[in-house]
């Protein structure tokens, strides 16, 4: 019975380490995001945030949303912003606001962070239960079932989505 | 397994640092960029709640929430190349036609 806390304990703080390290990595890209000067590198360091978040959800036992989230946001929606960056001109100088603005946002922004936490860290949460079955089959099935109305819903908002893009960035033929 | 709070925790401080990108950057690109780092400290909330409480729904919730975004990434920087087009600048200090 000890062994097994033991055990457990060791699970736990092994999980800890891992939980900081790629809290660390996220909090820290994150922060390059809008700190790095040249626009293409904080577009490189969203593409970190987005694959410490997969591992994150990798830790979550959440496999397919992982193998989506890679997919998805570090692979199509990083390739979007770096071609957006390639097709727009350079700026110059330093990319923020006024100072004093910026002060004020910033404050504001630690404040909404603080009432969050706080909130959080008073709150009783639950404790822990696994999810039954494997995840990425009850995605499947839930999505293909109960969800169907949803999943139809989505396709029809991507078509417009991929219209209207195609309509907005079309050059004027004459 | 670690308590829920510390993905909580974590989660919102991604979503502060977000906000705060959101408020400063000049850049729209830079602005799309933060709102992407908002919906993604949204989708980890999701996922650890539905994790903790043993229900897969908040999943599947994720994926919708991931197929919106990625349409609004692409409506997004169509919307911010006709911008450029238009006026050739993507700062969003200089786009004050809408002000009024």
């Amino acid at each position: 019975m000890e062994s097994k806390d033991s055990e457990e304990a060791e699970k736990v703080s092994l999980e800890l380490i891992a939980f900081l390290a790629i809290a660390l990595i996220i909090i820290a890209a994150s922060i390059l995001v809008i700190k790095a000067r040249e626009i293409v590198h904080s577009a490189l360091f969203l593409a970190l945030t987005f694959v410490g978040v997969a591992a994150l959800f990798i830790m979550l036992e959440a496999e397919f949303l992982a193998a989506i989230q890679v997919l998805i946001y570090a692979g199509a929606v990083v390739v979007l912003m770096l071609f957006a960056i390639m097709l727009t001109r350079r700026e110059k100088g330093l990319d923020y606001l006024g100072t004093k603005i910026t002060l004020f946002k910033g404050a504001a922004s630690l404040v909404f962070l603080a009432v969050i936490l706080g909130i959080i860290l008073a709150g009783r949460w639950y404790p822990a239960r696994g999810i039954g079955e494997g995840s990425t089959q009850f995605i499947g099935k839930q999505l293909f079932s109960y969800y169907i109305l949803h999943f139809e819903l989505i396709a029809i908002l991507l078509l417009a989505a991929i219209i209207g893009a195609i309509y907005l960035a079309r050059r004027e033929v004459k | 397994m670690i308590p829920l709070e510390y993905y909580l925790a974590l989660s919102s401080a991604a979503f502060g640092i977000g906000a705060y990108g959101v408020l400063v950057c000049r850049n729209a690109i830079r602005v799309l960029m933060c709102l992407e780092l908002m919906m993604n400290a949204a989708n980890i909330n999701l996922v650890a709640f539905s994790r903790y409480l043993g229900d897969a729904a908040g999943q599947i919730f994720v994926t919708f929430s991931i197929a919106i975004a990625a349409a609004e990434a692409a409506v997004g920087l169509a919307i911010i190349l006709l911008i450029y087009r238009l006026y050739g600048t993507v700062e969003i200090g200089e786009l004050k036609n809408l002000r009024w």
